[in-house]
């Protein structure tokens, strides 16, 4: 997928498949909020949330690379690399 | 005891699932040091999936690495059309990959259900039945990969437990269907693994050496002894087993309470 998007886009999306994959209220996902900690994701939830970021962003997110995102402007700036 | 020097399966198509890493990496590797070429699926590790593929392809045989979420049909049903496209055949299918919420009875909720259901049994209902329409009129094996929990009851296991309880009924039933078809299917149920997997816990030395105490024959079961058990079940060997869920763990279920 060329990057199209901005960081502002990506952002939105990312809170968007959060909020859905979650079932949180869009006002608790802020940029430092833990995945884990914070948004009470457990690792079916990780699993599920790599695959819709994936659909959302036309990406492969391997394991290797997922398991090192914390937070969620962690996995904002990941997506943003990875679309440049 | 190391693998015996045989190519029991030259010439021959196996499909791996969750064969990526850990114990479905180590069988799509002794079956291809049999003569297997070999289909390894992977959904969330795509990078070992490749080293795996690329250490069959040093044993001189063919590797194909499909990616597919086994919970989704869909994603089953063309990972088959793709082994149809590229193999034109199938000759033992094995259904490794497994996954699980894992939760207590009273707090099982219906998504991990699901997902554990589809992955761990669903998966290898459709996948089997993918599976026989490719194999020749010679025959071929299916193999499942269950675990002590269909039958027993470990703390938080009640979602994986039921799923390889249906697993193993699933078994059953195609074993006797497709007997006719010279298809056979078993499953193997393999108890205190050591794989890698372990290595991540603190004092694990320390820990596995007083487990291996207990055990009747003062070891743990290893990939190796699950590949040599799966090598013998996909092979004409095994012709007479049929519709078993074998137990692999060195005696320990006979002497635990």
């Amino acid at each position: 997928m060329a990057n199209t998007l901005s960081k502002q886009e990506i952002e939105e999306k990312v809170r968007e498949v959060i909020v859905n994959q979650l079932d949180v209220q869009e006002a608790d996902v802020k940029p430092e909020s833990l995945i884990v900690d914070d948004l009470g994701a457990d690792s079916l939830d990780l699993t599920e949330l790599a695959v819709g970021f994936e659909d959302a962003f036309d990406l492969e997110i391997p394991d290797s690379d997922f398991g090192h995102l914390s937070t969620v402007d962690g996995v904002v700036q990941y997506i943003s690399q990875r679309l440049q | 005891m190391s693998a015996v020097e045989t190519r029991r399966y030259a010439g021959k198509v196996v499909c791996i699932t969750g064969g990526s890493r850990g114990i479905g990496r180590k069988l799509a590797i002794e079956f291809a040091r049999e003569g297997a070429d070999v289909v390894i699926n992977y959904f969330r590790n795509g990078d070992e999936a490749k080293k795996t593929a690329a250490e069959i392809e040093a044993l001189g045989q063919k590797a194909l690495t499909i990616r597919a979420n086994v919970a989704q049909e869909e994603k089953i049903l063309s990972m088959f059309e793709k082994i149809r496209e590229t193999f034109g055949r199938l000759d033992v299918f094995i259904h490794n990959a497994a996954s699980g919420r894992n939760r207590k009875a009273m707090e099982v909720d219906v998504k991990g259900w699901d997902w554990t259901l589809n992955v761990n049994a669903r998966a290898f209902l459709v996948s089997a039945q993918q599976a026989a329409t490719l194999m020749p009129k010679s025959g071929g094996a299916i193999l499942a990969l269950s675990s002590f929990g269909s039958d027993h009851v470990f703390p938080y296991y009640t979602t994986v437990g039921a799923s390889k309880a249906a697993l193993e009924a699933l078994v059953r039933y195609f074993a006797i269907e497709l007997a006719e078809r010279r298809i056979n299917v078993n499953a193997i149920s393999a108890g205190a693994v050591k794989t890698d997997a372990l290595n991540h816990f603190p004092e694990m030395d320390e820990t596995l050496k007083k487990l291996e105490e207990k055990m009747p024959y003062h070891r743990m079961v290893e990939g190796q002894d699950i590949a040599n058990l799966a090598l013998f079940l996909c092979s004409d060997q095994a012709e007479m087993v049929r519709g078993q869920t074998v137990r692999l763990d060195g005696g320990i279920s006979l002497v635990l309470p």
